[in-house]
């Protein structure tokens, strides 16, 4: 039995198991900025990619990746979470988009 | 064999329960949600209710699935509070038909003040008529607010035992919240917006078999009505033991939908009813 938060693998079995896949997802991301920025803005929008919020919650979610410190995965989606305690005063359309408004 | 303990059948074709069956699917549940528009009218709903209480359950019977179903009006249709009144007054009328098992999915979708509001009658009807009850969480930002709120309404309202509510939809920003107050979990694997197999079966590294589940969510939407079987083929291949497999897909559900009565997932033959078209 492996002690908690232990998987039953090793690591090299992990790896070997896992690696394609998350190379396939990793090349995903880079190939969506690739294709963000060589995009033209929409009209009004500014030049930079990053402006927009969405691909910026992107970007600092790979800093998260990259920082070597455990449960990434749970600090990338509380970076994407609203922080807000209250509830609204009305419901903000039916679907949620991702990262908050002015993430 | 195994129990996918939430599934929108209604927007599934019979070909859905002929490759879930022969997956080995013995029993499912299936909680009223929204359709993908806005219902016009109660009626509207209660034409629903009795497709989910009546002609459902003959459609699985037919491949041998026993088919359970919840009743309530979904977070999506709760802006409107009268309307949402209008339907939950059908509510205690189809919470006697054989095959219910309590209120959901109830919860929160965007957070608003007329959802929780919503949500807390929900949670009333259930104290009433001792229910169990299932919770949908919100999706993407929303979903970590969103169980805040869930958690401090069940808790002040303090009438249900949380051994009897589900809090479904949980990832790695809510699940120890919910584990640490008592209730149970439900993970959905779903390709972008939930969690992916593998990412469940990392939770069930890191916080253990205990009151936790897996389920498909399949619907009308980018979901996969055998989602519960290929999460556990990963989970053999991730080097689970096979009592694992079982807790997570079978005995966990069997344990917690085993509190109503009307759960059963003994073997089922269909009658000629079921099999008529």
């Amino acid at each position: 039995m492996s002690a908690p938060g232990q998987p039953p693998l090793d690591r090299e079995q992990l790896i070997q198991l896992g690696f394609i896949e998350a190379r396939g997802r990793a090349l995903d991301v880079a190939a969506f900025l690739d294709r963000v920025q060589r995009a033209t803005p929409a009209a009004g929008a500014p030049a930079d990619a990053l402006a927009d919020e969405r691909v910026r919650a992107i970007c600092d979610a790979l800093r998260v990746a990259l920082d070597g410190q455990p449960e990434r995965a749970r600090r990338m989606l509380e970076l994407w979470s609203d922080t807000t305690t209250e509830p609204s005063a009305k419901a903000d359309g039916k679907a949620a988009r991702g990262v908050p408004r002015n993430a | 064999m195994y129990i996918d303990p939430h599934v929108h059948m209604v927007s599934r074709t019979t070909d859905d329960y002929a490759r879930m069956a022969v997956a080995g699917c013995v029993a499912i549940t299936e909680p009223a949600f929204w359709a993908g528009y806005d219902r016009s009218s109660a009626q509207g709903f209660h034409d629903y209710f009795r497709q989910l209480t009546d002609s459902e359950p003959r459609r699985a019977a037919a491949y041998g699935i026993r088919h359970h179903a919840w009743i309530c009006i979904n977070p999506k249709e709760a802006e409107d509070h009268g309307f949402a009144r209008e339907v939950m007054g059908l509510i205690p009328d189809f919470l006697q038909r054989p095959n219910v098992l309590g209120i959901g999915e109830i919860g929160l979708n965007r957070n608003s003040r007329t959802e929780l509001a919503v949500f807390e009658e929900h949670l009333e009807l259930a104290a009433k008529f001792d229910t169990l009850v299932l919770v949908h969480t919100p999706h993407l930002e929303d979903k970590r607010k969103g169980t805040r709120l869930i958690l401090d309404a069940i808790r002040n309202q303090g009438k249900m035992k949380p051994g009897r509510v589900l809090i479904d939809h949980v990832e790695e920003h809510t699940v120890r919240s919910v584990l640490d107050a008592g209730f149970w979990a439900g993970m959905t694997l779903y390709p972008d917006t939930k969690c992916t197999a593998a990412r469940a079966v990392d939770i069930i590294e890191m916080h253990g078999t205990e009151r936790l589940w897996i389920n498909s969510a399949g619907d009308w939407g980018h979901s996969d009505p055998l989602a519960v079987p290929k999460a556990a083929a990963v989970m053999r291949a991730r080097g689970h033991a096979a009592d694992a497999v079982r807790r997570i897909t079978l005995d966990n559900p069997r344990a917690f939908l085993g509190q109503s009565a009307n759960f059963s997932d003994a073997p089922l033959r269909p009658t000629a009813a079921d099999l008529g078209r």
